[in-house]
């Protein structure tokens, strides 16, 4: 004759296999927040360091080109049938005027095609008509607006991921003329 | 072996896991809190660069210098002007120097977050005397 197990025998081990199973969760838990607040801190940490390169690099490529062409006439100049609104610096050299030109124009992305908006800078004599494809890509860049205050250049930036900078630069020598 | 201990032992095994487990977590959260401050501090160096130069640049072109601080929204205090921005102020301060033929005026553009001063950006003008006929 076989002897069965009293009722109550089975709960320790029960509450051990629950404890068990807590436990378990609990560790499951802690991983996923773990996990989770390492990807959430990461992709901010990257996202201000895009930002912040974004706006160095933006801000640094138009001080430079212009630091580096002081002397010249500074202009703000508006080719409304192209859209665009450009920051030239004009010099003279052998009698002929040669623009620099900054602006923001759309490319085709040399990866993958995508017409995107960069940067541009152009330098040619005021014999050559401007276009927009006539100069190189500096860098990505969505908003490009320059305008004059006295001996004050303005610039408002806005890079592809949308951080917007502002360049207030006292110009130390040439005319600046609208 | 009996059913008992071997749950026992699952048990101790699984505690073990989870010591381990909050231990490297705990170093794990450090890494990030440190990563991000790190990244804070960067993001305030460098738009707080950005301002002190954009200010540098208005300071060095400007007849009436306290016109533009306060133009920007910064306020005086004992030492200079502060300007409260978005996880750091930028301080102000004013250096003059009188020399045989103009005065030396020395604007000292700095960075602050907290305690730490991040940078200093001086923006240096000489205004030459009136000389009379």
């Amino acid at each position: 004759m076989s002897k069965s197990k009293p009722a109550g025998s089975h709960s320790p081990r029960i509450i051990q296999s629950v404890f068990v199973l807590l436990l378990l969760s609990l560790f499951a838990c802690l991983s996923t927040f773990l996990v989770t607040m390492g990807a959430q801190i990461y992709r901010n940490t990257v996202e201000s360091a895009e930002d912040n390169s974004n706006s160095r690099i933006m801000t640094a490529v138009v001080r430079s080109a212009i630091w580096a062409e002081d002397g010249g006439e500074v202009q703000i100049e508006r080719f409304d049938d192209l859209g665009i609104t450009a920051l030239s610096i004009v010099n003279e050299y052998d009698g002929e005027k040669y623009y620099k030109r900054l602006y923001c124009a759309m490319d085709p992305d040399p990866l993958d095609g995508e017409p995107r908006s960069f940067l541009w800078e152009s330098y040619n004599s005021e014999e050559v008509e401007f276009r927009a494809d006539s100069g190189e890509t500096l860098c990505e860049l969505n908003g490009f607006e320059p305008t004059l205050d006295g001996n004050i250049l303005n610039v408002e930036l806005e890079s592809a991921n949308g951080t917007k900078s502002t360049i207030r630069m006292a110009l130390r020598t040439g005319g600046a003329e609208e | 072996m009996k059913e008992g201990s071997r749950a026992n032992a699952l048990l101790v095994e699984l505690l073990l896991v989870i010591f381990f487990f909050m231990i490297s977590a705990a170093i794990l959260v450090q890494v990030y809190a440190d990563a991000k401050l790190k990244s804070k501090t960067a993001h305030a160096t460098n738009f707080s660069m950005l301002e002190a130069q954009n200010v540098a640049e208005d300071l060095y072109s400007a007849k009436d210098p306290d016109v533009v601080l306060a133009d920007y929204g910064f306020t005086a205090d004992g030492s200079g002007w502060i300007l409260e921005k978005d996880g750091y102020q930028l301080k102000v301060t004013l250096e003059e120097e009188d020399t045989a033929s103009g005065m030396l005026r020395t604007y000292k553009i700095s960075g602050i977050e907290g305690d730490k001063t991040l940078l200093t950006l001086p923006s240096t003008r000489f205004i030459p005397k009136e000389v009379s006929p």
